[in-house]
C-alpha cells in the first residue's frame, strides 16, 4: 500500500514540475533538450548592446548567410526548419535581454551525413556588441545520440573564453562577416551588410535574370549570322574546288602546241593564272585557318594547286 | 536443460532489447526534408564462451548454473543482437511523436543441436511516444522501469558475464539473478516528466503478470502494476553523477475455481531499487546499486520462484558493487553482486520434511575489459566466477567464464 501510495504521489507531483517549467520566463522556446532562452554572460564579458530590436526576418536572414565548412564541403549552419523554429524567439530574446545577458539555443535539425541526412546539433550564445550581432557556436554539426540522457551529457553552448574542442567545423566567412579573434566558432555580422546583400541579391535578381537572358540572345543571333555565313562560305568554295577541278581536267587534255604558243603569251595572261593560283591557295589557307578542312586535307590540295602551275 | 532453464533463456533472448536500444544510436536516417524521418540501427554480436562448473548440490531447487558440464560455445552475449526501426513525426504544435520497432535474433542454436531452429526473429519491442515540453508520454512495449537503471549501469551489458544454462538459446545472464531480478519488457502506458534541475519522474500503469512460484501461481489480475522511478542526474565540473530510486507494486489473486489445491487469498509483489553512479572526468566511475522485496523472484522478476510451495511471498535483496577505469578507448571493470531470497517457512518445512534445499544466494565476481575499435566495433574479454548457495549445510556450486568476443553496431 506504501508503495502505491508513493507511485501515485510521484506521478502527481510530476504535474507540477511541467508547470513549473513552462513558466520559465527566460525560455522563449524550447522542445526538449531544443531551447531559445536568455541567460546571463559569462563572468568578465564585455556588457552587450541589449536590447535591440530586430524584425524575425533580418534574425532569419542573418542567421541564413551563416555557412560552415566541414571537411572540403560547405553547408548552411541552419536548415530551412531550424530558422523556422528560432528566429522568432531569438528575436524576441534579443529585445528583452538585458546588456549582462546572452541569447542562447540549442536546435536540432537534419543535416547532411556520411550517407544520409543526420540529426546533427548547434548551440551557441547570440549577442549584440560593437553593432555586430556575434554569434559563439559550442556545438557545430555535431553528431548526437539521442537515446543519451541530456542531465549527463547537456549540449553545450559557445564559450568567449576559448574554442570548445568538439567544434571540428569552421566557419566560413562572406561579406559582413569576420571571424572573431580568428576563432573557427565565433563569427560577428554587421546586419547592414549583410542584409543589404540579401536585399541587393532578392531586388537584382530578375534584372539580373533580364540582362542575362538579353545576352545570351545576343549571343545565339551573332552565332546564327557565323554559322550563316559560314556555310555560304563552304558552299562557295566547293564551287570554287569543283572549278578548279574543271580547270585541271580542261588544262591537261590541252595540245601542247597551243601550250608553246600559250608559252609566249603575253605576260598579262600569265599573271592571270598566277594571280587565280595565289587566289586558290589563300583561300585554301583561310579554309584550314578557320579550321574547315585539315591539316591533311590542306596539303593535299596545296600540292594538287601547285602541280597545276 | 530442464524446462525452467529453456524458459529463463527463452525469456531472456529477447530480455535485453531495451538495452541495445538504449545503447544503439540511429546512423542512418532517410527522409527529413518534409520534417518526418526513418531511421534504423542495430547491432549483431558474438562471444566465444567456456565454462566448467562444479556439480549441483543434489537436492536443491533454483539456481541458474548449468551441471557438472564443462562447455565450450559460439553464442550471443548479455544483449542479443538487434535490428531496430524508428520513425519519427515533424514537430507540430510544440508536439513530436516516435515509434519504434525492434527485431532481436540471437546467434546460437538452443540446446546445441546442430539442427535446432531456435534463434527465430523476437518482436520484443514495440511503442510510440509523444513528447512536448510536458515531458513524454509511451505507450508500448519496453523495459520496464523498476530495477531498470540497475541493470543498464552494469558493465556486464556488453559482455556475457554469468552464462546460465550452457545450452541455452538466448542471451546469457550478465549479473541478472547476480546483483539485479530481470525486469524484462512489458506493455504499459508510462508517463515521464521534464528535467527539474535534473530531478525526474516516470511512472507508468503496466500490463499485471502472473505471480508465481514453487508449484503455484497467483493468476487473477483485476489491477494492473505500477512501477515508478525517480531519478536525479546532473555534471558536476566535467565529472558525472546520478541517483535513482525505483518502485514497483502488484497484486494477484489465486484462483482456486481453476486450479485445484491452489492457495487461498492473494499475493502482491513489491519493492524498491536504489542506486547511484559516479563517473569522474578522470576515468574512473563507481557505482553501487540494490534492491529489496517481497515476491520479486530471484531472476526473473514475478516469475519461477517468487512464491513458496503454499503460496506466500518470499523475501528478495540484492545489490552490485562496481569500479570501472577508462583509459582512451578502452574500459577496465570489476563488480561484485548478489542476489538474495529468503527462506520462509514453508520452505523450512520441506527442507525438514525431505531435504529440498531452496536457492539462498547467488553471487559472483566480474572482471572485463571492453575495448572500442572505434565507434562500430567493440571488443569485449571478461572472466567470471559464479558462486550458488542454497539454504541448508553443505550446498555451494561454483563455475568459472571467460568469454571473449565482440559488437558490431550501426
Amino acid at each position: 500500500m506504501k508503495t502505491l501510495m508513493l507511485c501515485c504521489l510521484l506521478g502527481f507531483s510530476s504535474a507540477s514540475f511541467a508547470g513549473w517549467f513552462d513558466n520559465n520566463e527566460n525560455v522563449l522556446w524550447q522542445f526538449r533538450d531544443q531551447f531559445v532562452r536568455i541567460e546571463a554572460q559569462e563572468s568578465g564579458s564585455v556588457p552587450n548592446q541589449h536590447p535591440v530590436k530586430f524584425a524575425p526576418d533580418q534574425i532569419r536572414h542573418l542567421l541564413a548567410s551563416l555557412t560552415v565548412q566541414r571537411d572540403t564541403k560547405l553547408y548552411p549552419v541552419f536548415t530551412e526548419t531550424e530558422l523556422k523554429l528560432i528566429s522568432e524567439p531569438i528575436t524576441k530574446a534579443l529585445s528583452m535581454a538585458r546588456p549582462e545577458e546572452d541569447v542562447s539555443f540549442a536546435i536540432v535539425g537534419m543535416h547532411p551525413g556520411l550517407l544520409t541526412n543526420e540529426n546533427r546539433v548547434v548551440t551557441g550564445r547570440i549577442f549584440f556588441q560593437q553593432q555586430q550581432l556575434q554569434v559563439v557556436f559550442g556545438l557545430l554539426h555535431e553528431e548526437i545520440n539521442e537515446k543519451q540522457d541530456r542531465r549527463l551529457y547537456p549540449f553545450t553552448l559557445g564559450s568567449r573564453s576559448g574554442s570548445l574542442e568538439s567544434t571540428k567545423w569552421k566557419l566560413q566567412t562572406s561579406a559582413g562577416q569576420v571571424l572573431v579573434a580568428e576563432r573557427p566558432d565565433w563569427i560577428a555580422l554587421t546586419p547592414k551588410t549583410v542584409l543589404a546583400q540579401v536585399v541587393s541579391a532578392q531586388l537584382l535578381k530578375p534584372e539580373q535574370v533580364a540582362r542575362e537572358t538579353a545576352q545570351v540572345r545576343q549571343e545565339t543571333t551573332r552565332l546564327n549570322s557565323e554559322q550563316k555565313q559560314l556555310l555560304e562560305n563552304t558552299s562557295r568554295l566547293q564551287q570554287e574546288v569543283s572549278q578548279l577541278k574543271q580547270e585541271v581536267t580542261t588544262l591537261k587534255q590541252a595540245p601542247v602546241a597551243p601550250i608553246a604558243k600559250k608559252a609566249v603569251a603575253p605576260a598579262p595572261a600569265v599573271n592571270a593564272a598566277t594571280s587565280s593560283v595565289e587566289q586558290r591557295l589563300l583561300t585554301l589557307q583561310q579554309l584550314r585557318d578557320k579550321q574547315l578542312i585539315t591539316e591533311q586535307e590542306y596539303q593535299q590540295r596545296r600540292l594538287k594547286i601547285l602541280d597545276s602551275l | 536443460m530442464s524446462v525452467k532453464q529453456r524458459k529463463l533463456s527463452r525469456v531472456l533472448s529477447t530480455a535485453c532489447l531495451a538495452l541495445l536500444a538504449n545503447s544503439a544510436s540511429a546512423v542512418v536516417v532517410v527522409g527529413g526534408d518534409n520534417g518526418w524521418e526513418v531511421s534504423f540501427d542495430g547491432s549483431v554480436n558474438g562471444f566465444l564462451v567456456h565454462e566448467s562448473q562444479d556439480t549441483k548440490p543434489l537436492n536443491t531447487a533454483g539456481g541458474n548454473i548449468s551441471s557438472n558440464q564443462d562447455s565450450t560455445r559460439v553464442r550471443t552475449g548479455l544483449l542479443p543482437s538487434v535490428f531496430g526501426f524508428n520513425v519519427k513525426s515533424p514537430l507540430v504544435d510544440g508536439l513530436r511523436g516516435s515509434a519504434r520497432i525492434g527485431f532481436y535474433p540471437q546467434i546460437q542454436n538452443a540446446d546445441q543441436a546442430k539442427n535446432t531452429f531456435g534463434s527465430q526473429i523476437d518482436l520484443r519491442e514495440a511503442f510510440f511516444k509523444v513528447e512536448g515540453n510536458f515531458g513524454e508520454a509511451l505507450v508500448g512495449r519496453a523495459l520496464s522501469l523498476y530495477q531498470g537503471k540497475n541493470l543498464l549501469t552494469d558493465m556486464t551489458l556488453f559482455g556475457v558475464g554469468v552464462q546460465g544454462g550452457v545450452n541455452g538459446g538466448g542471451t546469457t545472464l550478465g549479473r541478472i539473478g547476480y546483483g539485479y531480478v530481470y525486469n524484462n519488457f512489458n506493455p504499459s502506458v508510462r508517463y515521464t516528466t521534464p528535467s527539474f534541475k535534473g530531478l525526474q519522474l516516470s511512472a507508468g500503469l503496466y500490463d499485471p503478470s502472473v505471480i508465481s512460484g514453487s508449484g503455484v501461481s497467483a493468476k487473477r489480475t483485476k489491477t494492473p502494476r505500477l512501477e515508478s522511478e525517480l531519478s536525479y542526474a546532473t555534471k558536476l565540473g566535467n565529472d558525472k553523477v546520478q541517483l535513482w530510486l525505483s518502485a514497483m507494486s502488484q497484486k494477484a489473486d489465486f484462483d482456486q475455481s481453476a486450479t485445484a489445491g491452489a492457495p487461498n487469498g492473494s499475493v502482491k509483489a513489491s519493492g524498491w531499487a536504489y542506486g547511484a553512479q559516479y563517473v569522474m572526468s578522470s576515468g574512473l566511475e563507481l557505482l553501487a546499486s540494490g534492491y529489496t522485496g517481497k515476491g520479486l523472484g530471484s531472476t526473473l522478476m514475478l516469475d519461477n520462484d517468487s512464491l513458496d510451495s503454499m503460496g506466500k511471498e518470499r523475501d528478495n535483496k540484492g545489490f552490485l558493487l562496481q569500479a570501472a577505469y577508462t583509459y582512451q578507448k578502452t574500459k577496465v571493470g570489476l563488480s561484485y553482486g548478489q542476489s538474495r531470497a529468503n527462506e520462509t517457512n514453508a520452505d523450512f518445512d520441506l527442507r525438514m520434511a525431505n531435504g529440498t534445499r531452496q536457492i539462498a544466494k547467488q553471487s559472483s565476481t566480474t572482471l572485463g575489459v571492453y575495448h572500442d575499435v572505434n565507434k562500430w566495433l567493440k571488443l569485449v574479454a571478461e572472466y567470471t566466477r559464479a558462486t550458488n548457495e542454497w539454504h541448508g549445510p553443505g550446498s555451494k556450486q561454483e563455475a568459472d567464464v571467460i568469454s571473449v568476443g565482440g559488437f558490431f553496431m550501426w
